[in-house]
């Protein structure tokens, strides 16, 4: 190999790695996460009726599409109305307990006594999580940014765990010693070294705790700490339609769909993802 | 084996101090959370035409008057001499309150546990330990899509379908005045059936993991090439090593059934702890949360310290020294 | 007594592990298997117990073993012949042992009616046999008498069969003499048949009657194997023969190539201890005790030491990586700062390390080439086309293709890593490299490889070695000067070829007897009678 040669071969990019290969079931789950996501967002302006409009009497399964609800409204309008919650406030809760518990679980893996951060962790996850978010509805109303909050925090506990356990080998790692060896600074090696090792466990976790964040909020919704009418969210429309279920089923059934057509692709592309971390 | 017992003794010390130690912390974040809750219990209690003076009395009555501190100091006295207090809305004792409730919570959610355990290890047995066989992969994907129904979901489906539409289970589970939910098993079908699925998919595949992790480990396949039996090697070589993760799993069902227990008891309108929570929560009446904040708490640690300890009591490394 | 008749085997992709290999084992003969590394020798030697490894499949040839073809055989029956024909102890044999079983147990289960008693056993792999160390765990046993315990299940159900897989590169010199004559008591009380897995030629040498020689998954020469191991006639299997580290095969005197007095390094009573484990199980182990060498420009000083022994926390001390007890290292005269960070940027560049596993020394999410163009950017302050033309010179040197480069690190070959985490190491142009193990992954052709390699730099370069190694056979074809580590003590510290000839300390001569020497052994083996196959002439 002559030296021209091999500089014209380094030329070419070539941080480039190579590209994964993506399964077809892959790329349908995504594909069903993408539409639900669209229709959440984008929902509320194809409705054909306002959330609060009153359209005909309480439970008439032959009006619109899902028939009407306890109030006599269009349910499929307000399912297209009540995606946004369920999904914008689980999305920016996870993204925000994964932050704060990547920071703490590096910080607790790098620092040698890393005892009290994990203590204290320790006693925030055997505090019932209904009990924090009841608590904070009581305090600052049934708002959406507040059901945030209370996801963030009965999050952050397990989070900063996970993120301790899978910071630690790649902290202590011979790359990152390697990377000390030739005196880069602290923050080269979080950039180069840690994150990026760190991103891929992190989001499979992440992909997770999303789950469990459209479950409380879900339930928040559920046990009537939904946002004030007539908005609304899926959970809510469960709760507030359960007892007509002999009248018109799918004011119940509607909002139930749409709860599992979000939760089952979300959960199947994040086992699907954290297995291949883990490989 | 004086040096095994010493370890055992050293070790019970250790859990038994992190135990109160974690206790006590949660007991100064739950004060902390009830005190900081809005409004003023004497004005809730007399109302908005109470007047100044009524409502100054009552706060000298409650010793609201008393810094903080002062207040979770004497609060903790008497809880751990086992006095948790009374309603500051109805003067009936805390315990007489919240004995009921427990208690069928008690039920409900043991029912539920076993019920998860059950279908847990079912279903993780079923799976078996290979990957890529067809019962494997249908048990992975029902697992998979189970865990992402809400038991709120599953709840609704069951009281409008079995309740309302055949029939055949009560829709609501009202314990009768005299008596607990044993008296009536039938009300325990359907919430316990709405906890069990997601907690025993869940724990099914999280169970199935662990028992693939040790079927991985080099003693175990050394095992099999040794020619033992397929259940000397599961019972001797692989089991040890899966059900300390196993139990850590089931472990982490207890504090999943208390938030679902809320949900839960809710919908079925279910008497019990988790009810009288959000209830209390509303009306602010700060001793009963905290015992019912404490009792649950509580229960969660105590769930995580068994499964530490059976950790410890399968683990011979820990057990004896070196 | 059990034959392999064209057997194959393919892993993932169809990629051939196992294509068409013929063996026999014959009752009362050792057969050994040699070859380097994804020759496929493990996976034949499972074949043998009719087993094949999750992700590979046997798609042709068959396996009997008395006429009956194993991968016949219905579960129950495949394992009443594992339990009660076969005895397998592969690479690690302490990982067999389940640690929550005791001593007693894992060998009882293993036991047949006809078998020994447990304390029989146990006394001839030389344990104690009384009632308080047949109840003890894994845990309680040292990394020795663990390998002894399987070792005692391993023969427990008294095989017809052996299955060795590399039994001697985990073990110490006197277990593995008590596995050879293990072995022997093995073939000539049952007349057992023995596969011997090796890349060890010496100890091949020492005890095959025959040889096959493996090349990726094909036999490329057979024969008896004072024979094979004498005079090879493949080409590969001759350069396995010449790449084998022979400890009494003389070399030429290696004088450095400058006469430069000064040493450019040296250490002073260095003192160092790591803790092993953490929490309630700590322990400290002392790895350097008033440790004292120097190290001149050009030299290679070779640092011998028995596996686990802690040299690399040696290797660590003087990069900055680990902080000593107590001591001094001087560069050039000058005093070192004992931690990284209170190095500068020279310091930090003159002493680079080549680490054990360059695997993990790479990040696994860029590749190799952008790691040593970091550390010229870094060490350097190179950038743009100096620093790629900078790499480009340095694969050269390394002899690594630029295409490699462009790969992330678990896509090169053990050889092709270490190469890469030599030319990272060069990239800082240190005066001293430390060489931590870097040999102990590769196989034999690899390792020779790297050693020419670093003989070559050194030519070129004028710089000087630490070289840690467990090798003394290796360490002898090319370091200077070697130093003798026994429990963190430096014992002997001597030239070569003095040390070869005039060992001084117990702990050298006990390391120069242990050293694999293939010319030796055969030569042993030679002068022996045929009917009297010698062991272990040491």
């Amino acid at each position: 190999m002559t030296f021209l040669a091999a500089q014209q071969i380094l030329a070419v990019g070539w941080r480039r790695a190579r590209p994964a290969r993506v399964s077809s079931v892959t790329i349908t789950l995504l594909i069903v996460l993408l539409a639900v996501l669209i229709m959440a967002l984008f929902g509320p302006m194809i409705a054909s009726h306002d959330r609060g409009e009153v359209v005909s009497l309480p439970f008439d399964a032959a009006v619109g599409f899902f028939g009407s609800d306890h109030l006599g409204r269009d349910v499929l309008s307000r399912i297209l109305h009540g995606g946004r919650p369920i999904v914008i406030i689980p999305l920016v809760a996870t993204s925000l307990a994964t932050l704060f518990g990547g920071v703490l679980g590096v910080a607790a893996a790098a620092l040698r006594r890393d005892d009290v951060i994990m203590r204290v962790m320790d006693v925030f996850a055997v505090i019932p999580s209904i009990l924090v978010a009841l608590v904070l509805f009581h305090r600052f109303g049934a708002q959406h940014w507040v059901l945030a909050l209370a996801v963030v925090i009965v999050s952050i506990p397990f989070t900063t765990r996970y993120a301790r356990a899978a910071a630690f080998p790649i902290i202590h790692s011979a790359y990152v010693e390697q990377a000390r060896m030739i005196g880069e600074s602290a923050a080269t090696i979080m950039v180069r070294d840690v994150v990026p090792n760190l991103a891929r466990p992190l989001l499979a976790d992440a992909g997770l705790r999303f789950i469990g964040a459209i479950y409380l909020v879900a339930a928040a919704g559920f046990l009537g700490f939904g946002p004030p009418p007539p908005s609304t969210d899926w959970g809510s429309m469960i709760s507030e339609n359960i007892g007509g279920a002999g009248l018109n089923p799918w004011a119940t059934i509607a909002p139930s769909l749409m709860v599992l057509i979000l939760t089952i692709p979300v959960n199947l592309l994040a086992d699907r993802f954290a297995r291949q971390v883990a490989r | 084996m004086t040096a095994g017992l010493h370890n055992a003794a050293r070790y019970a010390i250790w859990r038994l101090t992190a135990l109160v130690a974690t206790l006590l912390a949660v007991s100064v974040i739950l004060f902390a959370a009830v005190e900081w809750l809005p409004g003023d219990p004497a004005q809730q209690i007399l109302g908005i035409n109470a007047t100044p003076e009524r409502l100054d009395v009552l706060r000298e009555q409650l010793n609201l008057n008393d810094p903080v501190p002062v207040r979770y100091g004497r609060w903790l006295w008497s809880t751990l001499q086992g006095d948790l207090g009374e309603s500051v809305r109805t003067n009936q004792s805390v315990a007489a309150i919240i004995a009921r409730p427990a208690l069928n919570t008690a039920m409900l959610a043991l029912v539920a546990f076993v019920a998860i355990t059950v279908v847990a290890l079912f279903l993780a047995a079923l799976g078996g330990m290979r990957d890529g066989t067809k019962t494997s992969t249908l048990v992975s994907v029902t697992t998979l899509s189970a865990v992402s129904v809400p038991e709120f979901i599953i709840a609704g489906i069951l009281i409008s379908v079995v309740g309302l539409e055949l029939g055949w289970l009560p829709a609501v589970s009202l314990v009768p005045s005299e008596g607990t939910p044993l008296s009536r098993p039938e009300i325990l079908v359907l919430p316990v059936i709405s906890l069990s699925i997601v907690g025993g998919a869940y724990g099914a595949r999280l169970i199935r993991a662990a028992v693939a992790d040790a079927a991985r480990m080099p003693h175990v396949q050394a095992a099999r090439l040794a020619g033992l039996t397929e259940s000397r090697v599961l019972i001797r070589h692989l089991l040890p090593s899966a059900i300390p993760p196993s139990v850590q799993v089931l472990a982490f069902m207890v504090p999943f059934l208390v938030g679902g227990a809320v949900v839960v008891e809710r919908i079925f309108a279910f008497p019990g702890l988790g009810s009288q929570l959000v209830d209390r929560i509303a009306l602010r009446d700060a001793p009963v949360i905290e015992a019912i904040g404490l009792i649950q708490a509580a229960t969660v640690i105590v769930g995580f310290q068994v499964a530490d300890v059976v950790g410890f009591l399968a683990s011979p490394e820990r057990r004896t020294a070196r | 007594m059990i034959e392999v008749r064209s057997l194959e085997i393919r892993g993932s992709h169809d990629a051939q592990i196992l294509g068409g290999v013929s063996v026999c084992l014959e009752s009362s003969r050792i057969l050994a298997a040699v070859g380097g590394s994804g020759a496929g020798k493990t996976t034949l030697g499972l074949a043998l117990l009719g087993f094949v490894r999750p992700g590979m499949r046997k798609v042709g040839g068959e396996v009997r073993y008395g006429g009956q073809e194993l991968f016949d055989l219905s579960e129950t029956e495949l394992r009443r012949f594992r339990r009660e024909s076969i005895a397998y102890l592969p690479q690690n044999p302490a990982s067999t042992l389940t640690p929550t079983m005791r001593v007693e147990d894992l060998v009882e289960e293993r036991r047949l009616a006809k078998s020994e008693p447990t304390n029989q056993l146990l006394e001839q792999v030389h344990l104690p046999s009384d009632r308080s160390f047949r109840r003890r765990f894994p845990h309680q046993l040292s990394i020795g008498q663990q390998q002894r315990v399987a070792m005692a299940r391993a023969i427990a159900n008294q095989p017809r069969l052996l299955v060795l897989d590399e039994p001697t590169s985990s073990i110490d010199p006197t277990t593995q003499r008590l596995m050879l004559s293990l072995v022997e008591r093995l073939r000539d009380d049952l007349g057992a048949a023995t596969l011997l897995i090796s890349h060890d030629l010496a100890s091949v040498a020492r005890m095959a009657d025959e040889v096959v020689v493996l090349r990726h998954g094909e036999i490329v020469e057979r024969g008896a194997a004072l024979r094979v191991l004498h005079s090879p006639v493949d080409s590969y299997s001759k350069a396995l023969v010449s790449a084998s580290p022979d400890i009494a095969v003389d070399q030429p005197p290696l004088a450095p190539n400058t006469d430069e007095p000064a040493p450019v390094l040296r250490v002073i009573s260095l003192s160092a201890q790591f803790v092993l484990g953490r929490g309630r199980g700590a322990r400290t182990i002392r790895a350097a005790r008033d440790v004292s060498f120097d190290l001149a420009p050009g030299e290679t000083f070779a640092l011998i030491g028995r596996s686990g022994s802690g040299k690399s926390t040696i290797a660590r001390v003087l990069v900055g990586l680990h902080p000593p007890e107590s001591g001094e290292v001087l560069l050039n005269g000058f005093s070192l700062p004992p931690l990284l960070r209170r190095r500068d940027g020279k310091q930090r560049a003159a002493i680079q390390l080549v680490p054990q596993n360059p695997e993990e020394s790479f990040n696994p999410r860029r590749t190799v080439g952008d790691g040593i163009l970091r550390s010229i950017r870094q060490t350097r302050g190179l950038s743009g086309s100096a620093a790629t033309g900078r790499l480009a010179e340095l694969l050269e040197q390394v002899q690594l293709e630029p295409a490699l480069a462009r790969r992330r690190p678990h896509e090169l070959s053990g050889g092709e890593q270490q190469r890469a985490a030599i030319a990272r190491a060069l990239a800082a142009e240190p005066e001293v490299l430390v060489c931590d193990e870097i040999t102990t992954a590769l196989d034999t052709i690899v390792q020779s490889q790297i050693v020419d390699l670093l003989q070559q730099i050194q030519r070129d370069t004028g710089i000087s070695l630490v070289f840690i190694t467990h090798d003394l056979a290796l360490a002898h074809e090319f370091a200077h000067r070697v130093g003798v580590l026994s429990e963190g003590k430096l014992v002997e510290v001597a030239e070569m070829a003095d040390f070869v000839n005039h060992p001084q300390a117990s702990e050298s001569r006990e390391l120069l007897d242990a050293a694999s020497s293939l010319s030796r052994t055969l030569a042993a083996r030679q002068n022996s009678d045929d009917d009297l196959p010698a062991v272990a002439a040491s």
